[in-house]
């Protein structure tokens, strides 16, 4: 499937968990389109940001279900993906400024 | 942390202060650790936020924040250190490149403050006093207001056309070129027989027209006319007697002491010696205060000194405060009066530059001969506000008990006795 770098990553998480991994082992979580492959990840982030990827390991997060009122709903499920970059790069947009 | 005063002029300086690097950096950290605690952020918990996030977030806010802080405490410190006395706040100049972790950071403050001064010359002030005076006179034009405004319109009887002098009760029905305008008609309107302009209330061509009779009359508006259709035009009145009255005015007896109400003022002779007191009375008042100005010009005409102008603006502010205030009581809402404020402010500048003036001197003065004002004095004036106001002796205590009322009257009651110093020094030369 044809996906757009940009509709490939969707936004960046910034998160307690995912700082601390950032800071630990430069890896940088993203949410990402729900059909998108690890490797379709990997080339829009290189491309996106100019940097190389090394590894990129996803998940499906399930929707929550949500109560307003009597109606019960559910979010949808979104893909997280977790991208290690090569020693020494990063991404600005993480770091600030 | 590096505090440097200049001189501006007499009454401004120039601080320049630098802040050294370890001092800053505690200041950023003790704000960044007080957000941290405070802020929620989506993906963090409340207080784990990390400080590097807290930078990309509220950098700009947090240093704002630490700057007016540094500049807060590091100016008073100044403001001690070297005994100024701020009068405004100052106005705050950040040197570039403002604040950066690891350098000093620098600001100069220009403020303006209490001239120190000098005071000389200020005994043997020559003053003429002026003696106050009550005539007969006076004493009769007080008993002619009296009787002026206890008298009464009363209808004429056994006199059916109008007269000089009458007052009368009208319709009127007035029109612009044929077209009737807006307020041009009304009903029961009193208006004086009298030669004079309508527009003030006079309209002698009444003379001699019979009750229910009618007169028709021209009558030309002047370009100012506060009323806007009219600027400028001819109007065309049809004007109906009603009602003729005339003037009593009470004659001056007993029973005119008695409608005055006032306690154990029964006869004409107990008002007449009433009206007499209260006349002293104000006049002695009124010549006191013709002294005190007297003696404060006087000193100041020997001692040339510059104003802050903050302190005169001030003044001028307190005194549209007052007037404010003293229309707000008689029910009046200032905003309706519609003031022309800069002009009053003008017109007001030079009083209250005469009074900021005296105040400073009359310090300097209490400086110099160590006039001291000290707690007893302050609790003897409290007893006597107490007793001309009528408010009881511990509300006032309890209203002073703040800081700045309890150092106004203090400051108030240095200048009175610095005043009254004044005035026992000079020469006083006495005038009719």
């Amino acid at each position: 499937m044809m996906l757009a770098d940009q509709d490939v990553v969707k936004r960046p998480l910034i998160t307690e968990k995912s700082e601390r991994a950032r800071e630990a082992a430069q890896q940088y979580a993203f949410e990402v389109h729900k059909d998108a492959t690890k490797i379709q990840v990997k080339s829009a982030v290189e491309k996106l940001f100019s940097v190389h990827v090394t590894a990129v390991r996803t998940s499906v997060a399930r929707g929550k279900n949500k109560r307003v009122g009597r109606n019960l709903g559910r979010r949808p499920n979104w893909k997280k993906a977790v991208v290690t970059l090569k020693e020494g790069e990063t991404i600005s947009l993480f770091e600030g400024a | 942390m590096k505090i440097e005063v200049e001189t501006v002029s007499p009454v401004e300086k120039k601080v320049t202060v630098e802040v050294d690097p370890e001092r800053i950096s505690q200041e950023l950290d003790k704000a960044y650790s007080g957000l941290g605690r405070r802020v929620k952020l989506k993906g963090f918990r409340a207080g784990h936020v990390p400080r590097a996030v807290l930078e990309r977030n509220f950098r700009d806010d947090v240093e704002k924040q630490v700057v007016d802080s540094l500049v807060n405490a590091s100016f008073g410190e100044a403001v001690e250190q070297h005994a100024l006395e701020p009068v405004a706040s100052p106005r705050v100049d950040v040197a570039e490149p403002g604040l950066v972790a690891g350098q000093p950071f620098r600001y100069s403050a220009r403020v303006e403050v209490k001239p120190r001064l000098e005071p000389r010359d200020y005994r043997k002030l020559e003053v003429t006093r002026r003696e106050p005076q009550v005539t007969d006179q006076m004493v009769s034009d007080e008993l002619t207001r009296i009787q002026e405004s206890l008298s009464r319109l009363v209808p004429v009887e056994g006199r059916f056309d109008a007269q000089l002098g009458d007052y009368a009760v009208i319709d009127h029905e007035g029109t612009i070129a044929g077209q009737p305008f807006e307020g041009g008609k009304a009903e029961g309107v009193t208006v004086k027989v009298e030669p004079g302009d309508l527009t003030a209330g006079f309209l002698p061509q009444l003379a001699g027209v019979k009750l229910g009779d009618s007169v028709e009359l021209d009558q030309s508006f002047p370009a100012d006319q506060g009323f806007e259709p009219l600027r400028g035009k001819t109007a065309h009145f049809k004007v109906t007697l009603r009602e003729l009255k005339s003037r009593q005015v009470p004659a001056l007896d007993d029973a005119i002491a008695k409608e005055m109400g006032l306690p154990g003022v029964e006869t004409l002779e107990a008002l007449r010696a009433r009206i007499r007191e209260d006349l002293e009375k104000r006049e002695a008042q009124r010549a006191e205060s013709e002294l005190k100005d007297a003696v404060v010009k006087a000193a100041l005409a020997r001692n040339e000194f510059e104003v802050p102008p903050a302190m005169v603006e001030r003044a001028i502010d307190v005194m549209l405060q007052g007037a404010f205030s003293r229309f707000a009581r008689q029910g009046i809402d200032p905003r309706q009066l519609e003031l022309d404020v800069p002009r009053l402010r003008a017109d007001l500048r030079e009083q209250a530059l005469l009074q900021v003036k005296g105040a400073l001197l009359l310090e300097s003065i209490a400086d110099a001969e160590k006039i001291e004002v000290g707690e007893e004095d302050l609790q003897a004036e409290l007893a006597r506000m107490s007793g001309e106001m009528g408010i009881p002796l511990a509300k006032l205590q309890q209203q002073m008990r703040g800081g700045s009322a309890r150092g106004a009257l203090m400051n108030r009651l240095r200048e009175d006795r610095a005043l009254a110093f004044l005035t026992s020094e000079a020469t006083l030369k006495s005038q009719a």
